[in-house]
């Protein structure tokens, strides 16, 4: 199954006959680009399968609930988004802060699916430095070169707040190369 | 402050420094699927369903608030017919009638000038 549009595969969706194939077909679709965005959010392979097989779990158990009032990409972006955050924030509250950066450098230190050079590693520890939603604009904007408009609508949040939100991290993480240099 | 000022002064590049297991990509959907499989299939329906599903639970429903109507209605009915509260409505418009009777009769008698005696007396043929 190949080349549908998202009405096809919406289509598809809606008869019982076809729905796990078609939803076979937004796995094989989505599953790469949303793995890499995870990935770079929580920094690590296995968080990131992790929150990538949950995402779909959930997308699949709420497909019924899925209206078309926003594209079906930006939907499962926007379960994943929050599966992220959900995962962020509570690690942020298992680990103590004075702890986090020092376990965080350790971990990427010893990481044998992270490639980055020196300057790589900053920027990696300058991104875990940030609060959850901060750092999940910053990659969107930064890594990811998605419209502002895009990210409000898997965020939630108005565009003037997202553009100040974006400013103050590319603040934050000058400051940390700054302080760190 | 654009991308281009952070580029220059934290001299990093948009590269991927991440990597996965090798032939990760290729098992990724298989496995999502298997996952998605062993999900508990009694909350999973599909668009079409799930909507026939709320149409049902609406008929259902609105059915539901029509008979508690009609039951509501015919309890209310019931209550006026109860029989004890009948003979007492029926006593209490008994009252009201003598209590209306006696005012008229007094007021008749009144205006007349004669009493109870009087009436008696008429009625029975004997003198006064």
């Amino acid at each position: 199954m190949n080349n549908y549009n998202e009405e096809e595969i919406l289509a598809l969706l809606q008869d019982p006959k076809t729905c796990e194939k078609a939803f076979e077909e937004i796995v094989n679709r989505y599953s790469q680009p949303l793995y890499w965005q995870i990935r770079r959010l929580v920094t690590f392979h296995d968080d990131a399968d992790d929150i990538l097989q949950n995402t779909f779990i959930k997308t699949w158990n709420n497909i019924g609930n899925f209206r078309g009032e926003s594209k079906l990409s930006t939907w499962i972006y926007k379960i994943a988004y929050n599966e992220c955050i959900t995962f962020l924030n509570h690690k942020k509250e298992v680990i103590s802060l004075d702890d986090t950066d020092s376990i965080y450098a350790t971990q990427l230190e010893s990481d044998p699916y992270f490639d980055g050079d020196e300057t790589q590693k900053m920027l990696q520890q300058a991104l875990n430095s940030l609060p959850s939603k901060q750092r999940a604009v910053f990659q969107m904007k930064y890594f990811e070169d998605m419209k502002y408009e895009e990210i409000s609508s898997i965020t939630g949040t108005s565009i003037g707040a997202l553009k100040a939100s974006f400013h103050h991290a590319v603040k934050k993480i000058e400051d940390f190369f700054n302080n760190n240099d | 402050m654009n991308n281009e000022t952070i580029n220059k002064s934290a001299r990093f590049s948009k590269d991927n420094p991440f990597t996965v297991p090798e032939g990760y990509f290729e098992t990724l959907t298989q496995r999502v699927m298997d996952n998605v499989r062993q999900t508990e299939r009694a909350n999973v329906v599909c668009i079409t369903q799930k909507r026939r599903v709320n149409w049902q639970l609406w008929t259902w429903g609105i059915a539901a608030c029509i008979v508690g109507a009609l039951v509501f209605v015919q309890i209310q009915r019931s209550k006026t017919s109860d029989p004890q509260e009948t003979s007492l409505l029926a006593e209490q418009n008994q009252v009201e009638n003598y209590t209306y009777d006696d005012q008229y009769q007094d007021e008749e008698m009144n205006y007349a000038m004669v009493d109870y005696n009087d009436v008696y007396c008429y009625l029975s043929g004997t003198e006064y």
